[in-house]
Protein backbone atom coordinates (compact mmCIF):
# COMPACT_ATOMS: atom_id res chain seq x y z
CA UNK A 1 0.00 0.00 0.00
CA UNK A 2 2.97 2.39 1.10
CA UNK A 3 4.56 2.09 -2.42
CA UNK A 4 1.00 2.93 -3.94
CA UNK A 5 0.57 5.89 -1.89
CA UNK A 6 4.20 7.17 -2.94
CA UNK A 7 3.62 6.76 -6.81
CA UNK A 8 0.22 8.54 -6.09
CA UNK A 9 1.47 11.22 -4.23
CA UNK A 10 4.73 11.61 -7.36
CA UNK A 11 2.64 11.77 -10.33
CA UNK A 12 -0.39 14.08 -8.33
CA UNK A 13 3.22 16.55 -7.76
CA UNK A 14 4.03 15.99 -11.41
CA UNK A 15 0.45 17.01 -12.67
CA UNK A 16 0.43 19.35 -10.81
CA UNK A 17 3.50 20.73 -11.93
CA UNK A 18 2.66 20.63 -15.89
CA UNK A 19 -0.53 22.63 -14.61
CA UNK A 20 -0.14 26.62 -15.82
CA UNK A 21 -1.11 28.15 -12.73
CA UNK A 22 0.42 31.11 -11.73
CA UNK A 23 -1.45 31.93 -8.44
CA UNK A 24 -3.43 35.59 -7.96
CA UNK A 25 -2.57 38.14 -9.87
CA UNK A 26 -1.94 41.47 -8.05
CA UNK A 27 -4.83 42.97 -8.98
CA UNK A 28 -6.85 40.31 -7.44
CA UNK A 29 -5.78 40.69 -4.08
CA UNK A 30 -8.48 42.34 -1.52
CA UNK A 31 -7.40 45.93 -0.52
CA UNK A 32 -6.10 44.96 2.93
CA UNK A 33 -4.27 42.06 1.21
CA UNK A 34 -2.85 44.63 -0.85
CA UNK A 35 -1.76 46.82 1.40
CA UNK A 36 -0.10 44.37 3.97
CA UNK A 37 1.94 43.14 1.07
CA UNK A 38 3.01 46.73 -0.52
CA UNK A 39 6.50 46.37 -0.26
CA UNK A 40 5.96 42.73 -2.78
CA UNK A 41 3.76 44.72 -5.60
CA UNK A 42 6.86 45.00 -8.05
CA UNK A 43 7.74 41.10 -7.89
CA UNK A 44 4.26 39.45 -7.32
CA UNK A 45 3.89 38.08 -10.67
CA UNK A 46 7.43 36.90 -10.60
CA UNK A 47 6.63 34.50 -7.18
CA UNK A 48 5.42 31.05 -7.80
CA UNK A 49 2.07 30.39 -7.07
CA UNK A 50 2.77 28.23 -3.68
CA UNK A 51 4.94 31.35 -2.44
CA UNK A 52 2.33 33.61 -3.01
CA UNK A 53 -0.02 31.28 -1.03
CA UNK A 54 2.98 31.77 1.78
CA UNK A 55 2.69 35.05 1.55
CA UNK A 56 -1.11 35.65 1.79
CA UNK A 57 -1.36 33.69 5.42
CA UNK A 58 1.14 36.04 6.28
CA UNK A 59 -1.05 38.82 4.84
CA UNK A 60 -3.99 37.30 7.00
CA UNK A 61 -1.80 37.51 10.23
CA UNK A 62 -0.90 41.72 9.56
CA UNK A 63 -3.72 43.24 10.60
CA UNK A 64 -2.91 41.98 14.25
CA UNK A 65 0.49 43.91 14.09
CA UNK A 66 1.39 46.55 15.87
CA UNK A 67 2.23 49.96 13.61
CA UNK A 68 5.75 49.06 15.10
CA UNK A 69 5.53 44.84 14.25
CA UNK A 70 3.81 46.40 10.43
CA UNK A 71 6.95 48.91 9.81
CA UNK A 72 9.42 45.69 10.42
CA UNK A 73 7.03 43.31 8.46
CA UNK A 74 7.09 45.34 5.33
CA UNK A 75 10.96 46.85 5.86
CA UNK A 76 12.09 42.67 5.62
CA UNK A 77 9.78 41.36 3.48
CA UNK A 78 10.89 42.73 -0.16
CA UNK A 79 14.54 41.61 1.26
CA UNK A 80 13.37 38.02 1.91
CA UNK A 81 11.44 37.75 -1.21
CA UNK A 82 14.52 38.45 -2.93
CA UNK A 83 16.69 35.93 -1.56
CA UNK A 84 17.12 32.47 -3.14
CA UNK A 85 14.85 29.42 -2.15
CA UNK A 86 17.90 28.02 -0.86
CA UNK A 87 18.99 31.67 1.47
CA UNK A 88 15.52 31.00 2.54
CA UNK A 89 15.62 27.74 3.80
CA UNK A 90 19.33 28.29 5.59
CA UNK A 91 17.37 31.92 6.91
CA UNK A 92 14.92 29.74 8.60
CA UNK A 93 17.09 26.98 9.58
CA UNK A 94 19.33 29.12 11.33
CA UNK A 95 16.41 31.49 13.14
CA UNK A 96 15.01 28.12 14.89
CA UNK A 97 19.22 27.82 15.67
CA UNK A 98 19.71 30.93 17.14
CA UNK A 99 16.70 30.61 19.67
CA UNK A 100 17.88 27.04 20.58
CA UNK A 101 20.39 29.48 22.32
CA UNK A 102 20.71 32.02 24.98
CA UNK A 103 20.47 35.69 24.51
CA UNK A 104 23.56 36.20 25.21
CA UNK A 105 25.27 33.49 22.71
CA UNK A 106 22.84 34.61 20.18
CA UNK A 107 23.82 38.02 20.08
CA UNK A 108 27.83 37.31 20.20
CA UNK A 109 27.06 35.24 17.02
CA UNK A 110 25.48 38.03 15.04
CA UNK A 111 28.30 40.48 16.47
CA UNK A 112 30.91 38.15 15.16
CA UNK A 113 29.22 37.55 12.18
CA UNK A 114 29.04 41.32 11.68
CA UNK A 115 32.22 41.97 12.53
CA UNK A 116 34.00 39.67 10.01
CA UNK A 117 34.96 41.50 6.76
CA UNK A 118 33.93 40.15 3.60
CA UNK A 119 36.68 38.57 2.32
CA UNK A 120 36.89 36.41 6.02
CA UNK A 121 33.56 35.94 5.40
CA UNK A 122 33.78 34.17 1.86
CA UNK A 123 37.03 32.01 3.02
CA UNK A 124 35.15 31.04 5.93
CA UNK A 125 32.12 29.74 3.86
CA UNK A 126 34.15 27.77 1.19
CA UNK A 127 36.09 26.34 3.79
CA UNK A 128 32.99 25.00 5.75
CA UNK A 129 31.51 23.86 2.13
CA UNK A 130 34.20 22.10 1.91
CA UNK A 131 34.08 20.11 5.16
CA UNK A 132 30.21 19.49 4.60
CA UNK A 133 31.44 17.74 0.91
CA UNK A 134 34.10 16.25 2.77
CA UNK A 135 31.62 14.22 5.19
CA UNK A 136 28.88 13.87 2.86
CA UNK A 137 31.77 11.79 0.48
CA UNK A 138 32.79 9.92 3.78
CA UNK A 139 29.80 8.73 4.53
CA UNK A 140 28.92 7.48 0.91
CA UNK B 1 -54.85 -27.21 -35.66
CA UNK B 2 -53.08 -23.78 -35.54
CA UNK B 3 -50.94 -22.93 -32.52
CA UNK B 4 -53.18 -21.01 -30.71
CA UNK B 5 -55.98 -23.74 -30.91
CA UNK B 6 -53.61 -26.37 -29.71
CA UNK B 7 -52.28 -24.04 -26.91
CA UNK B 8 -56.04 -23.48 -25.89
CA UNK B 9 -56.79 -26.86 -25.44
CA UNK B 10 -53.69 -27.43 -24.02
CA UNK B 11 -55.13 -24.83 -20.99
CA UNK B 12 -58.30 -26.62 -21.02
CA UNK B 13 -57.11 -29.68 -20.29
CA UNK B 14 -54.64 -28.89 -17.51
CA UNK B 15 -57.66 -26.89 -16.06
CA UNK B 16 -59.96 -29.68 -16.72
CA UNK B 17 -57.22 -32.05 -14.80
CA UNK B 18 -57.12 -29.86 -11.62
CA UNK B 19 -60.72 -29.73 -11.10
CA UNK B 20 -60.94 -33.63 -10.69
CA UNK B 21 -58.03 -33.64 -7.95
CA UNK B 22 -58.74 -36.06 -5.11
CA UNK B 23 -60.42 -33.71 -2.27
CA UNK B 24 -57.42 -35.54 -0.22
CA UNK B 25 -54.59 -33.98 -2.33
CA UNK B 26 -56.74 -30.64 -2.25
CA UNK B 27 -56.73 -31.12 1.74
CA UNK B 28 -52.92 -31.63 1.88
CA UNK B 29 -51.90 -28.80 -0.88
CA UNK B 30 -54.34 -26.45 1.15
CA UNK B 31 -52.59 -27.62 4.82
CA UNK B 32 -49.04 -27.58 3.28
CA UNK B 33 -49.83 -23.68 2.17
CA UNK B 34 -51.21 -22.81 5.52
CA UNK B 35 -48.37 -24.32 7.26
CA UNK B 36 -45.66 -22.00 4.97
CA UNK B 37 -47.56 -19.02 4.99
CA UNK B 38 -47.13 -19.46 8.80
CA UNK B 39 -43.40 -19.90 8.93
CA UNK B 40 -42.68 -17.23 6.77
CA UNK B 41 -45.03 -14.55 9.27
CA UNK B 42 -42.81 -16.05 12.18
CA UNK B 43 -39.29 -15.22 10.10
CA UNK B 44 -40.76 -11.55 9.40
CA UNK B 45 -39.58 -9.92 6.15
CA UNK B 46 -36.87 -11.76 4.03
CA UNK B 47 -34.06 -9.92 3.65
CA UNK B 48 -32.67 -9.97 -0.07
CA UNK B 49 -29.01 -9.53 -0.52
CA UNK B 50 -27.56 -8.17 -3.80
CA UNK B 51 -24.12 -8.25 -5.00
CA UNK B 52 -22.46 -4.38 -4.51
CA UNK B 53 -23.57 -2.07 -7.08
CA UNK B 54 -25.83 -4.46 -8.43
CA UNK B 55 -29.61 -3.01 -8.96
CA UNK B 56 -32.26 -4.60 -7.55
CA UNK B 57 -34.31 -3.66 -10.84
CA UNK B 58 -37.51 -6.47 -10.54
CA UNK B 59 -38.60 -7.53 -13.71
CA UNK B 60 -35.77 -5.33 -15.50
CA UNK B 61 -33.36 -7.30 -17.98
CA UNK B 62 -30.66 -8.85 -15.80
CA UNK B 63 -27.48 -7.24 -15.22
CA UNK B 64 -25.54 -9.54 -16.17
CA UNK B 65 -27.36 -10.02 -19.62
CA UNK B 66 -26.41 -6.57 -20.64
CA UNK B 67 -29.34 -4.31 -20.01
CA UNK B 68 -29.21 -0.82 -19.89
CA UNK B 69 -27.47 -0.88 -16.35
CA UNK B 70 -24.92 -3.38 -17.77
CA UNK B 71 -21.94 -0.17 -17.75
CA UNK B 72 -22.52 -0.79 -13.67
CA UNK B 73 -20.55 -3.90 -13.54
CA UNK B 74 -17.69 -2.30 -14.49
CA UNK B 75 -18.35 0.34 -11.86
CA UNK B 76 -17.83 -1.94 -9.24
CA UNK B 77 -13.80 -2.72 -9.66
CA UNK B 78 -13.51 1.03 -10.74
CA UNK B 79 -15.24 2.37 -7.94
CA UNK B 80 -12.39 1.25 -5.42
CA UNK B 81 -9.43 2.78 -7.57
CA UNK B 82 -11.23 6.38 -7.83
CA UNK B 83 -11.92 6.21 -3.98
CA UNK B 84 -8.17 5.70 -3.82
CA UNK B 85 -7.29 8.43 -6.31
CA UNK B 86 -9.42 10.70 -4.67
CA UNK B 87 -7.80 9.91 -1.25
CA UNK B 88 -4.26 10.70 -3.22
CA UNK B 89 -5.35 14.00 -4.59
CA UNK B 90 -7.18 14.97 -0.61
CA UNK B 91 -3.77 13.94 1.10
CA UNK B 92 -1.52 15.59 -1.31
CA UNK B 93 -3.47 18.91 -0.74
CA UNK B 94 -3.54 18.19 2.80
CA UNK B 95 0.15 17.97 3.16
CA UNK B 96 1.11 21.02 0.68
CA UNK B 97 -1.89 23.27 3.15
CA UNK B 98 -0.02 21.81 6.01
CA UNK B 99 3.50 22.71 4.57
CA UNK B 100 2.31 26.66 3.47
CA UNK B 101 1.05 27.20 6.66
CA UNK B 102 4.25 25.84 9.03
CA UNK B 103 6.06 28.06 6.37
CA UNK B 104 4.24 30.98 6.81
CA UNK B 105 4.30 31.35 10.23
CA UNK B 106 8.44 30.56 10.39
CA UNK B 107 8.45 33.55 7.94
CA UNK B 108 6.40 36.00 9.67
CA UNK B 109 8.76 35.21 12.82
CA UNK B 110 12.24 36.12 10.58
CA UNK B 111 9.87 38.72 9.68
CA UNK B 112 9.21 40.11 13.09
CA UNK B 113 12.81 39.65 14.15
CA UNK B 114 15.36 41.99 15.24
CA UNK B 115 18.21 39.72 13.66
CA UNK B 116 20.11 40.49 10.55
CA UNK B 117 18.38 38.71 7.35
CA UNK B 118 21.83 38.69 5.50
CA UNK B 119 22.86 36.82 8.74
CA UNK B 120 20.29 34.22 8.98
CA UNK B 121 20.53 33.69 4.97
CA UNK B 122 24.03 33.08 5.30
CA UNK B 123 25.46 29.46 6.15
CA UNK B 124 28.63 31.22 7.77
CA UNK B 125 26.17 32.36 10.71
CA UNK B 126 24.94 28.73 10.70
CA UNK B 127 28.48 27.54 11.74
CA UNK B 128 28.94 30.47 14.11
CA UNK B 129 25.62 29.72 15.44
CA UNK B 130 27.01 25.99 16.15
CA UNK B 131 29.92 27.57 17.84
CA UNK B 132 28.61 29.35 20.41
CA UNK B 133 26.01 25.68 20.94
CA UNK B 134 29.55 23.75 21.59
CA UNK B 135 30.72 26.94 24.08
CA UNK B 136 27.85 26.22 25.68
CA UNK B 137 27.13 22.95 26.18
Amino acid sequence: MAPALLFGQRAWAQAKAALPTAGPAWSQLSTPQREALAPLAGQWATIPPENKRKWLEIADRYPQLSPEGKARLQARMAEFAKLTPEQRRTARENFQRAYELPRESRESAVQQYQLLPDDKKKELTERSQRKDAAKSAQKQ
Amino acid sequence: MNQDEFGFRVRQALNDGAERLDYRTVLRLEQARGKALALQRRAGPATVRLPALQLATAGAAPVDGGGPWSWLRGAGWAAPLVALAIGFVAISQWQEELEIKRLAALDFAVLLDDGPLDAYADQLFGVLLQAEQKADD
